[in-house]
């Protein structure tokens, strides 16, 4: 017990001298920002962050995925489309919208050939939902929904589905009764659920985001029930479909990727200028987040800029990998769609005021 | 119903060697190993990627086990030797093992960085799909045999190895460390051992979860300690007096499979997806007080009888009296 103490204690101290080191660095490097104020504008992947720490962005809407994954469900149902024919779809119309408020706070001004061309207003398609059409039990078809965890893009993408789906039914003067389960983000609950959508043998199963995808994709490799994805980035290298145009399986859905080449030509529109250093922060274990800094380092490359990346594991290393982009003296920083920043993003937005 | 009932039996077949896995380091060697929830990932990312490769998905399971041992010798080589407190060793080999299990889905798509490996289009080669080609059947009971017997088979091998002398000093370690060292048992020695055997059935679980669910996940581990936990205790409450090793590793694997009915009938019933997770915690709560609830409600029952017998009594001495 006395040893344990001992070894303790010693790790302590040695990570609290690390860390004065590491900060005395930083000091050195910041230039005499002493109350820690970067004001590096930030570009995100969608417009949720961009909202809280970004100054302008070309936004992905989940209410519009979903919408678009229940005209497919519909034309699935309804029409009887074969699903291993239906390419998988994209947000139809990105729309560019700025954030005045964090770049007031940043002391960014935002250029006038950027923000004239901002959309004004909300991006979100109107559809009024037929509350009639969607019956708790007996409808002429049942839809079994799983969506891997609680989250307000992934709540979006569900609503939008679910509103476009009963539009179409009532429109066809047909019900549909809907199984909404939620897997709280544990996957063995994602195994289950497909499993039981299939016992309950569904019509179709529209699935958010990627594991879920997959386990639904897996629970139905012998029923062949259709299955429909959406906020899932790369359906490809996930193997939900064998290519973007042909999904060949039962498996095809609504893809969640952002304008990535769009949104890095965009921070040098910002800039004013083509000679720039971009920071990339993203979470290296997201596979998602992955791929679309891979899509940003081309982009960069093709257009000449210069880049730094910085993976962080958990949300605890925001700060420090803030800091680390910080000191590589980085023009803007460039988020991807990621849900560890997604999460953080007011942490980053103080860590880059100062605050 | 009948077939969301299957499913939660076969699911429950593999959550079993996991449970197996967790008896070993939380009951026999009485050490809180949190490690698990990396090894399950561990052993799916390494099983993965040796299938993506090409790999005979057996030796791929077995190759997971071994990664296993490996993962939890870290863990008893942090805490016997380097005297790390066990709760905090457990944690430091999880964590590690979060890039570790990155870096093994990275081989096999030759991009760093791959937190999620799909297999859906090497199900014909895993071991349900092999063994479905095989025997011609549903996956379900295909993943049913296979569960069954994978488990009948580990209980025989747990059982005969705690029988030998290296095993019933493993069990010892667990019930009188000091004692242990008085026999001339090297403690440091069997606790890194255990753990070893323990992390390497847990991987194999997580190999055999990738192959039936076709994909593995960085994050796939979360949770599973509490399920590994939950399934033990199940199964204790179930097979409460029984003193027979067999038999007591038998109920861990029927503790197993409850907890999975419970959690597909939960899902089944159609409850709000929010109340997912304090269902659960409910149903470990209920299991966990089973037996102080069976043990009041025996005292009870003796109480009444003794004080019935005492009314008894006096109504015979006033009779007599």
């Amino acid at each position: 017990m006395k040893n344990s103490r001992k070894v303790l204690s010693l790790i302590l101290a040695a990570l609290m001298l690390v860390s004065t080191f590491a900060f005395a660095s930083c000091g050195k490097t910041d230039d005499g920002k002493a109350g820690g104020a970067y004001n590096i504008p930030i570009v995100c992947g969608e417009t949720g962050m961009n909202d809280v720490c970004g100054v302008a962005t070309y936004g992905v809407n989940y209410y519009n995925l979903g919408v678009a994954a229940g005209d497919m469900a519909a034309d699935i149902l309804l029409n009887g489309a074969d699903v291993s024919a239906m390419p998988v779809q994209l947000d139809p119309a990105p729309a560019l919208s700025v954030n005045t408020k964090v770049a007031g706070e940043i002391g960014f001004t935002i250029p006038e050939a950027v923000s004239s061309n901002a959309s004004t207003g909300d991006t979100t398609i109107a559809v009024t939902p037929v509350a009639e059409a969607i019956v708790a039990e007996g409808g002429d078809f049942t839809v079994g929904i799983l969506q891997l965890v609680q989250h307000v893009a992934l709540d979006q993408s569900n609503k939008g589905f679910q509103d476009q789906l009963s539009v179409r039914m009532s429109e066809a003067g047909k019900t549909v009764t809907i199984l909404d389960q939620n897997a709280a983000g544990d996957q063995s609950n994602c195994v289950t659920i497909s499993e039981s959508f299939v016992g309950q043998d569904v019509d179709l199963i529209y699935t958010i985001a990627t594991s879920a995808a997959q386990s639904a994709a897996a629970a139905t490799e012998e029923s062949g029930t259709p299955v429909l994805f959406c906020a899932v980035t790369d359906p490809v290298s996930a193997g939900l479909v064998e290519s973007m145009e042909v999904p060949g399986g039962n498996v095809s859905g609504v893809s969640d990727i952002n304008p990535v080449a769009d949104q890095i030509d965009l921070i040098a529109e910002l800039l004013g200028k083509d000679d720039i250093k971009i920071g990339l922060l993203y979470t290296s274990s997201e596979t998602n987040s992955v791929f679309q800094i891979g899509l940003a380092k081309a982009e960069c490359d093709a257009k000449g800029y210069t880049y730094v990346d910085k993976g962080i594991g958990d949300i605890n290393d925001i700060e420090s990998a803030f800091i680390a982009l910080a000191a590589e003296g980085v023009d803007a920083i460039y988020i991807p769609t990621d849900n560890v920043l997604a999460n953080g993003a007011a942490n980053v937005h103080s860590i880059n005021i100062g605050g | 119903m009948f077939g969301t009932i299957t499913a939660g039996i076969s699911q429950g077949f593999i959550w079993a060697v996991l449970a197996l896995g967790v008896y070993i380091s939380f009951r026999l060697l009485e050490f809180a190993d949190l490690s698990c929830e990396g090894s399950v990932t561990l052993g799916a990312s390494i099983a993965a990627m040796l299938i993506w490769k090409g790999l005979n998905p057996f030796l791929a399971s077995i190759i997971a086990f071994c990664g296993g041992c490996i993962a939890g010798s870290v863990t008893g080589i942090l805490t016997t030797k380097l005297k790390i407190p066990p709760i905090l060793s457990g944690i430091l080999t999880m964590i590690s093992l979060y890039s570790i299990n990155i870096h093994i889905m990275s081989i096999a798509t030759g991009t760093s960085g791959t937190a999620n490996l799909s297999l859906l289009t090497f199900s014909k080669n895993t071991i349900y799909g092999v063994l479905r080609t095989a025997l011609g059947l549903e996956k379900t009971y295909v993943t049913l045999i296979c569960g069954a017997v994978f488990a009948v088979v580990i209980i025989a091998v747990l059982y005969w190895f705690f029988g030998t002398e290296l095993g019933s000093s493993i069990r010892a370690t667990g019930s009188n460390e000091k004692m242990c060292r008085a026999q001339g048992i090297n403690t440091d020695t069997t606790k890194i051992l255990g753990l070893a055997i323990s992390n390497g059935m847990i991987a194999l679980a997580g190999s055999m979860l990738c192959q039936y669910q076709n994909f593995s996940d960085v994050n796939m581990g979360v949770g599973s300690i509490v399920i590994g936990l939950a399934s033990i205790i199940i199964g204790e409450t179930v097979f409460m007096k029984v003193k027979n090793f067999a038999l007591r590793l038998l109920g861990i694997v029927v503790g197993s499979v409850i907890y999975r009915i419970v959690v597909a009938i939960v899902i089944y019933s159609g409850m709000p997806s929010t109340d997912l997770k304090l269902m659960t915690a409910v149903i470990v709560m209920v299991a966990l007080s089973l037996p102080i609830i069976k043990n009041a409600f025996y005292a009870s029952s003796k109480k009444r009888k003794m004080r019935s017998e005492a009314a008894e009594i006096d109504a015979e001495v006033t009779k007599n009296g």
